[in-house]
C-alpha cells in the first residue's frame, strides 16, 4: 500500500473522470463492451509480433524474444500544457550543449567554482579524448530523450536528460500506428498531434548539423546487432530514413574515410547515427579490452572525416550527480530559471548529503550514478528491511557511486485490466532533435506504464509497459 | 546497396526455397506411403539426400516414417531440417528488414509465428498436413508479396536470383541423384514401381497435375525429362528457372550500368536449354547434361558472391 497521494491524470476517486481532456475518451470507453476491448488488446499484441516489434531481454536466452505490453487507454495531454513542457526541455538542452563545448574546451564552468573539479574530470563518462574537439556545428546532443514524470496537473519534473544512446522513439511511432489501426474512430473525435514525422525530421536534422560540404551527405544508421535489445528500432529508424543500417563488420577505414562494400563497391559514409556506447567505438581510443569497435575510427572523427550522433562524451551531461547542477547549469550558461524542476537529489558524495540519506533509506530511492534500466536501484519504501541493510553496506563502500531521491508521487493513468480501468504509474520519454539552429521535440513521446499495482518501475526491462501519448489541440 | 544486405537477402530466399522443397518431398513421400503397399525403404531413399544419409544412419536404427520425419523437420543434427532453415531464413531476413517492405517482413514474421509451436515439439503424423501446409504456404505468401509490393531494384533481383538458384539446384539433384536411373531405364513396359517413382518424383515438384493435364494420363519417361528440363511453361523446370536467374541478372546490369561475368555464365547456360530437346530416353547424355548444369548452377553462385561482394 503507497502512503503517498498520487494524482491520477483521467479519473477521480469515485472514478468518475474529473480531466476535461478525456471526457470524450471515457464516455467512449464506457459504450464499449469491454470483453471486447479486452480481445482488441490481444489483437495488438498479434500485431506488435506480426510486424516483430519485440526487444531481447540481457541475461536471457539470446533467441529469446519479448514484447513490450501495451496498453490500449492512451494518455492525453493538452498542446497549451506540452508547449510549455517543450519549452523547458530546449532550455535545458541548450544549456547542457553549452555546458559540454565548455568542459571539454575551457572548463570555465569549474574555474569558477560552479561545478567541482573531481565531479567532471575524475567521471568516466568524461572523455578527455574529446577535449578541443570541435564536433560539426559544434553540436554534441544530436538526440536525447528526455524522461519526465508529473505529480500534479500542472507539475512535471525532469527525472532523467538521456543524452547517449536513448531509445524508444519506434515505439512512439509503432503505439500510434497500433492505436490508428484497431481504434480509427477515435481519432476522429480528437485532433492529436502527428508523431510520425520524427524519422524525417530525424534525419534532416542529421543534416544540418553536417552542414558546409558541396555533396549530400551519405548517413547510415550503426547497430551492434541484431541480438541487441534494441535492435527493431535500429532497423525501423534506418528503413524510415531509407539508409543503411551498418554493423562494425560492414566498416573499413579506407584513405582516412569510413568506407563500407556495396554492391556496386566501395562508398563513402559522411554521418553515423551510431547506437553503440561511447566505449565500445573505438577500442584504440576508448576501452581497449572491447572485442568490438573499429579501431580507428575516432582518428577519423578528429579529422572531420565522419559525423558521429551524438558526440563521444556526452554521458556527462546526464551523469545522475551533474545532474544535480542543472539549475546553476542553466544559469551560468543562459543565465535564466530552469523552466522545468529538477527532482530533488542528494549526492552521496557530499557528507551531509550522505548522513541523511544513510538515515532516511527507507524513505528515498538510491541511483547509481551510472545506472540505467532501473537496475542496481533501491527503491526504499517498497524494500525489506534486510535489502536495506544490504545497501547500506554499498553506500557506505562507495558513496560516490550514488545518488539519492524522495520517492515521488509519479502521476497515475489508467490501464485496462480484466476488472476494468485500473491506475498505474507513468512517466514519459519525448524526444528532442538539435541543429545549430534549432531544437525540435517531438508532440508526444513514449509513456512508459509500470503495470504491476502500485509499482514505480516503469522500464521495460522491470516488466513495464507503454501507453500511446496524445497531445491535442 | 550494402554487400552483405545482398548476401542476406540471396541467403534468405534460398533457404525459404529449401524449406519448401523439403516440404514438399515430405509430402509427396507421405502420399506415397499412404497409398502404395510397398517398402518403406524406398520412401527413404527417396527423401533424404544422399549426403545426409551417413547422419541419419548413425543416428538411427530402422527408416521409419517417424524417424525420416523428425530427421526432416527438426532434428537438430541434420543442419537442414525444416525448422532450422525457416529459422535461417527469418534471421537473414530480420537482419535487412529495413531493405524489405513490410508485407515481406510480416510475411517471414508470420509463418515464424505459426509453425514455432508446431515445430518444436515431436512431429506427429497426425499434424503433418497442417505443417506442411503452413510452410508451403509461407513460401506462397513471402513470394508473393515480394511480386506485389516490392520496387524492382537491386532487393528484388537478389531476392529473386537466391529462390531460382536454389530451385534449380532442387530439381537438378533430384533429377539426377533419384530418378536418371528409372528415366532411362530401357524396358518399354511401364511397371507399377516406376509409375510410383514418377509420381512422387513430380509430386515433389508440385508438377503432378500440370503434367497430366498437358500430356494426358500417359507417363512417357521422355515427357517428363522434356517437362522438367525444357519446359519453359512449368516453374520448377531448369529452363524456367534459369531464365529468371538470367533476366534478374540483366537488370542489375542495367541498374548497375556495368557487365557481369555472373550474367556470360547463365546466358551460357540458357543457350543450351533452350537448343535441345531430348528425343528419346535412351540417352545417355541425360547424366551428363544435368551434372554439367549443376555444375555452372555452383559457379553461377560463386561468381555472384563475388562481383556483388556478397559476404
Amino acid at each position: 500500500m503507497s502512503l503517498i497521494i498520487m494524482y491520477d491524470e483521467m479519473l477521480k476517486r469515485n472514478g468518475d473522470t474529473s480531466n476535461k481532456l478525456y471526457k470524450k475518451l471515457y464516455s467512449w470507453l464506457n459504450d464499449q463492451n469491454s470483453s471486447i476491448l479486452l480481445k482488441q488488446s490481444i489483437k495488438a499484441e498479434e500485431l506488435f509480433r506480426k510486424v516483430g516489434i519485440t526487444f531481447n531481454v540481457y541475461g536471457n536466452d539470446k533467441a529469446e524474444e519479448r514484447l513490450i505490453p501495451f496498453d490500449l487507454i492512451p494518455r492525453i495531454i493538452e498542446k497549451k500544457e506540452w508547449d510549455f513542457v517543450k519549452k523547458g526541455i530546449i532550455q535545458r538542452l541548450k544549456a547542457l550543449n553549452l555546458f559540454l563545448k565548455d568542459i571539454y574546451f575551457d572548463q570555465k564552468i569549474i574555474k569558477e567554482g560552479i561545478i567541482p573539479s573531481k565531479l567532471i574530470n575524475n567521471n568516466s563518462a568524461f572523455k578527455p579524448q574529446m577535449c578541443g574537439f570541435k564536433p560539426p556545428g559544434d553540436i554534441y546532443i544530436h538526440i536525447s530523450g528526455i524522461d519526465l514524470i508529473r505529480t500534479s496537473k500542472k507539475n512535471f519534473y525532469v527525472l532523467e536528460d538521456n543524452l547517449r544512446v536513448p531509445s524508444g522513439s519506434s515505439y512512439m511511432i509503432e503505439n500510434r500506428s497500433t492505436m490508428m489501426h484497431m481504434f480509427p474512430e477515435l481519432f476522429t473525435r480528437y485532433n492529436v498531434k502527428n508523431v510520425y514525422d520524427y524519422p524525417d525530421l530525424l534525419f534532416k536534422s542529421l543534416i544540418k548539423c553536417y552542414g558546409g560540404h558541396s555533396h549530400t551527405p551519405n548517413l547510415a544508421v550503426l547497430t551492434p546487432g541484431i541480438f541487441n535489445s534494441a535492435y527493431f528500432e535500429h532497423s525501423f529508424l534506418a528503413d524510415e530514413m531509407g539508409v543503411n543500417l551498418l554493423e562494425w563488420r560492414d566498416l573499413i577505414i579506407d584513405n582516412n574515410k569510413i568506407v563500407i562494400k556495396t554492391t556496386k563497391g566501395k562508398e563513402i559514409i559522411d554521418i553515423l547515427y551510431r547506437r553503440v556506447d561511447d566505449d565500445y567505438l573505438d577500442p584504440l581510443t576508448f576501452n581497449p579490452e572491447s572485442l568490438i569497435g573499429l579501431p580507428g575510427l575516432f582518428d577519423v572523427y578528429r579529422s572531420g572525416n565522419i559525423m558521429l550522433a551524438n558526440a563521444p562524451g556526452t554521458g556527462i551531461a546526464d551523469d545522475k550527480a551533474v545532474y544535480s547542477y542543472i539549475p546553476e547549469i542553466i544559469k551560468f550558461y543562459l543565465d535564466e530559471k530552469p523552466i522545468l524542476e529538477n527532482v530533488k537529489t542528494w549526492r552521496c558524495s557530499e557528507a551531509n548529503s550522505l548522513r541523511y540519506v544513510l538515515d532516511n533509506l527507507e524513505k528515498l530511492v538510491v541511483k547509481e550514478v551510472h545506472g540505467s534500466g532501473g537496475y542496481g536501484m533501491l527503491i526504499g519504501p517498497t524494500s525489506s528491511k534486510s535489502e536495506i541493510k544490504k545497501f547500506k553496506k554499498k553506500l557506505i563502500l562507495r558513496p560516490d557511486n550514488y545518488i539519492a531521491q524522495p520517492t515521488i508521487a509519479l502521476s497515475t493513468v489508467p490501464i485496462l485490466t480484466e476488472k476494468g480501468l485500473s491506475p498505474r504509474h507513468v512517466d514519459l520519454r519525448p524526444f528532442a532533435l538539435m541543429s545549430p539552429n534549432e531544437i525540435r521535440v517531438t508532440d508526444g513521446g513514449l509513456t512508459r506504464v509500470a503495470l504491476k499495482k502500485d509499482s514505480l518501475l516503469v522500464n521495460s526491462s522491470q516488466g513495464g509497459g507503454t501507453k500511446d501519448t496524445w497531445i491535442i489541440d | 546497396m550494402l554487400g552483405r544486405y545482398a548476401d542476406n537477402l540471396y541467403w534468405m530466399a534460398r533457404y525459404l526455397e529449401r524449406a519448401e522443397n523439403t516440404a514438399r518431398k515430405i509430402q509427396a513421400g507421405l502420399h506415397y506411403s499412404i497409398t502404395s503397399r510397398e517398402d518403406n525403404n524406398d520412401l527413404v531413399k527417396f527423401l533424404i539426400e544422399e549426403h545426409d544419409k551417413n547422419i541419419f544412419k548413425k543416428k538411427y536404427n530402422d527408416f521409419s516414417l517417424n524417424n525420416v520425419l523428425k530427421f526432416l523437420i527438426n532434428d537438430e543434427d541434420n543442419e537442414n531440417n525444416i525448422k532450422n532453415l525457416l529459422q535461417k531464413a527469418r534471421t537473414n531476413g530480420k537482419i535487412v528488414r529495413t531493405a524489405l517492405t513490410r508485407e515481406v517482413s510480416n510475411s517471414l514474421n508470420q509463418s515464424w509465428n505459426s509453425t514455432q509451436k508446431l515445430l518444436n515439439n515431436p512431429i506427429k503424423i497426425n499434424n503433418l498436413p497442417d505443417i506442411i501446409e503452413k510452410i508451403l504456404n509461407t513460401g506462397t505468401v513471402f513470394r508473393g508479396s515480394v511480386y506485389g509490393t516490392m520496387l524492382r531494384n537491386d532487393t528484388f533481383h537478389f531476392i529473386r536470383i537466391g529462390t531460382f538458384i536454389e530451385r534449380s539446384n532442387n530439381t537438378a539433384l533430384i533429377l539426377n541423384t533419384k530418378y536418371y536411373r528409372i528415366l532411362l531405364r530401357k524396358t518399354v513396359l511401364v511397371s507399377k514401381m516406376d509409375y510410383n517413382r514418377w509420381e512422387i518424383l513430380l509430386r515433389s515438384l508440385s508438377a503432378w497435375r500440370s503434367f497430366n493435364w498437358l500430356s494426358g494420363e500417359y507417363l512417357d519417361p521422355a515427357a517428363i525429362t522434356n517437362f522438367l528440363v525444357f519446359d519453359e511453361r512449368m516453374p520448377r523446370s531448369l529452363s524456367f528457372c534459369n531464365k529468371e536467374i538470367l533476366s534478374n541478372l540483366g537488370y542489375l546490369q542495367k541498374t548497375y550500368k556495368k557487365k557481369f561475368k555472373s550474367f556470360n555464365i547463365a546466358e551460357s547456360t540458357q543457350k543450351s536449354l533452350t537448343s535441345g530437346i531430348i528425343r528419346t530416353v535412351h540417352n545417355k547424355k541425360l547424366y551428363n547434361f544435368i551434372s554439367e548444369y549443376s555444375e555452372k548452377n555452383e559457379e553461377l553462385h560463386f561468381m555472384i558472391t563475388k562481383e556483388f561482394n556478397l559476404v
